[in-house]
């Protein structure tokens, strides 16, 4: 036992002794989320460091990565000197303090009028040919029921944000005009896949407009906004992935090439970059967000 | 008569036979249980080393040395190293029974020999009560609390942790779990330690105190060492308490205190709702690990047993 100890005690000491080594300005603690999340696809593509979105390397020494974005709320919460990054839907009841960026403040009429630009599309693609006719047509229907008064609150509750004129109509008014809505639909099966950051607007809208279509059954397989295209009218789209309607977290590309009317916008996400509520920095640029994260500047008291 | 007799006789093995087969076969259905998971892990987890992934493109296979002894978690495309999560895991898992083994071991004592009747009772239900709280539990009240006890504690040394992420919130939290388990055990083997024993060591004029060190915990340190050994098994199989308050360091080893650190498990838990392919299958190579890692430690701390088992016995 005194053998045992003599062995333990250097290795707790060390750990202490190495933790008492001073350093009297504070470091910059970066939180990211991992790379499979769109969030942090949006926020290193918004700031310009792309490279950054699937390799965790490339980050400044000592960041923490987080699983979601509740966890990152927490961890600034907990972190007088960390930043991170979260989705604008989640900021005012989050108690971290959301910054200015590029001298625009992050609020849902900034990103409508275009002004805050740290933000990405969420765009739809469907199939320009389907097996069946009634797939073709609970798409459509879908899609008509996305812009209706319940499909925009949706949305607009799971952090979509989309402007609206206030003349937009319920469900019950235009579902005359999907006849496919009034059959049952219980023998049908929708394929949805596509981006992951959508996730949760899309599902509560297939939940919503599925009882509302004659309980057709769907199946929403979100992979990657890289497979939006490809499983719609790609590579894979008559593979046994493939779908009948997807959704990207980005722009389509000139790669991605489908015909007027296969692909539209849906709703717009913003990223908040956040720190905690003791920080006194309130405004951050695009270049001093890449080289924080980047690990150019490591202390507080170089953030211009 | 004597027909009546052989009837029932006759009777009776059936039921015998009837219940050994039913038996034999729920014991069958147990052990294949386990050998099926393990034989599905280890393909499952062999397969990234042998078969090509493709990733943006390119053909990528994951190589098998640098994966056992890398010091950086992933580096794009297919480069995973655990050879530092292995010993982080190790480290936290050393630190949590130094911190539970002697406080379990000094309860245990209490609560059987030192306590009175009602409180001795009252302790061991409570001990119970804790062995069964789920481990989320243990993982909210971690970040919650502890966390916020490690920020504390490291300010003192002013040293900068990352809002009480670290390895020391980690070892505390496992600590706290493997502590009734420990406890619980070591209570049955004190407990079983027979009064003549007791006596007979009060009776030649040993004390109170001496005659429970001495006689009571030596004698019951086979029992005791089967709670070491199980709370090890469960510090190294806990992954969701623990992934909270880790903060998940992705490259090592680190020894700090007071930094982030990364287990086997916390490696295999995080993110896997998200993920796909490679990243997905590779998590099945460090569950491999962990299992050949946790098996190890059993037939490592049972040889331990044996030896100090046959140390005292003369």
């Amino acid at each position: 036992m005194r053998k045992g100890l003599s062995l333990i005690l250097p290795v707790v000491l060390l750990g202490i002794g190495l933790a008492s080594c001073n350093s009297e300005e504070k470091q910059i603690i970066c939180y990211t989320r991992d790379t499979t999340s769109g969030t942090r696809d949006g926020f290193f593509t918004g700031i310009g460091f792309s490279e950054a979105k699937t390799d965790n390397t490339l980050l400044a020494s000592g960041f923490v990565e987080v699983a979601s974005n509740s966890d990152m709320i927490n961890a600034i919460k907990n972190d007088e000197y960390g930043i991170g990054y979260i989705s604008l839907s989640s900021l005012a009841e989050s108690g971290v303090k959301g910054l200015v960026y590029e001298g625009v403040e992050p609020t849902e009429e900034n990103v409508l009028n275009s002004t805050y630009k740290l933000t990405r599309n969420f765009n739809y693609c469907i199939r320009e040919s389907y097996a069946n006719e009634t797939n073709k047509q609970i798409v459509e229907a879908f899609l008509g029921y996305m812009y209706t008064v319940e499909g925009i609150s949706t949305i607009k509750e799971h952090g979509g944000i989309l402007s609206t004129t206030g003349e937009e109509k319920s469900w019950n008014d235009i579902k005359a005009n999907y006849p496919v809505a009034a059959i049952d639909n219980s023998s049908i099966t929708i394929n949805v896949g596509g981006s992951t950051s959508v996730k949760s607007i899309v599902s509560a809208l297939l939940v919503e407009f599925s009882a509302k279509c004659g309980n057709f059954k769907y199946n929403y397989n979100p992979t990657g906004s890289g497979d939006a295209y490809k499983r719609t009218n790609g590579s894979e789209k008559d593979g046994a992935n493939y779908c009948d309607l997807a959704f990207a977290s980005r722009e389509f590309t000139s790669d991605e090439p489908m015909a007027e009317g296969l692909h539209d916008y849906m709703c717009t996400d913003a990223i908040v970059t956040v720190v905690n509520k003791t920080n006194t920095i309130s405004e951050v640029t695009k270049t001093t967000l890449k080289s924080i994260y980047d690990g150019t500047i490591t202390y507080w008291k170089d953030v211009k | 008569m004597l027909s009546n007799d052989t009837k029932q006789i006759k009777r009776k093995t059936i039921t015998d036979k009837i219940v050994r087969g039913v038996l034999l076969s729920l014991t069958i259905l147990c052990s294949l249980i386990i050998i099926f998971v393990t034989l599905f892990i280890l393909i499952k987890g062999l397969m990234p080393f042998f078969k090509e992934y493709e990733i943006n493109g390119e053909k990528v296979r994951v190589n098998i040395i640098s994966f056992l002894f890398g010091t950086t978690y992933f580096k794009a495309p297919a480069t995973y190293g655990i050879g530092f999560v292995f010993i982080d895991t190790i480290y936290v898992t050393f630190l949590a029974l130094l911190l539970a083994v002697p406080v379990s071991i000094l309860s245990a004592l209490f609560i059987v020999r030192i306590a009175p009747k009602v409180l001795s009772k009252l302790l061991n239900s409570i001990v119970e009560l804790l062995a069964s709280i789920p481990s989320v539990i243990f993982g909210m009240f971690g970040t919650a609390i502890i966390t916020k006890f490690v920020k504390w504690l490291s300010n003192l040394f002013n040293y900068q942790s990352s809002g009480g992420l670290s390895t020391l919130a980690s070892a505390i939290i496992l600590a706290l779990m493997i502590i009734p388990t420990i406890t619980m055990i070591s209570v049955t083997a004190i407990s079983s330690i027979k009064q003549d024993q007791i006596l007979g060591s009060l009776a030649l004029g040993a004390s109170k105190t001496e005659t429970n060190y001495k006689v009571v915990l030596l004698g019951a340190k086979n029992g005791i060492i089967s709670g070491i050994i199980l709370g090890t098994g469960r510090a190294l199989g806990e992954a969701t308490a623990i992934s909270m308050v880790c903060g998940n360091e992705y490259s090592g080893p680190t020894f700090n205190l007071f930094d982030k650190t990364r287990t086997l498990t916390t490696s295999m838990l995080q993110n896997i709702h998200e993920t796909s392919g490679l990243d997905y299958d590779i998590r099945f190579s460090i569950g491999l690990v962990l299992i050949i890692i946790i098996i190890l430690t059993n037939i490592l701390l049972n040889i331990v047993k044996n030896k100090i088992g046959k140390k005292y016995a003369k």
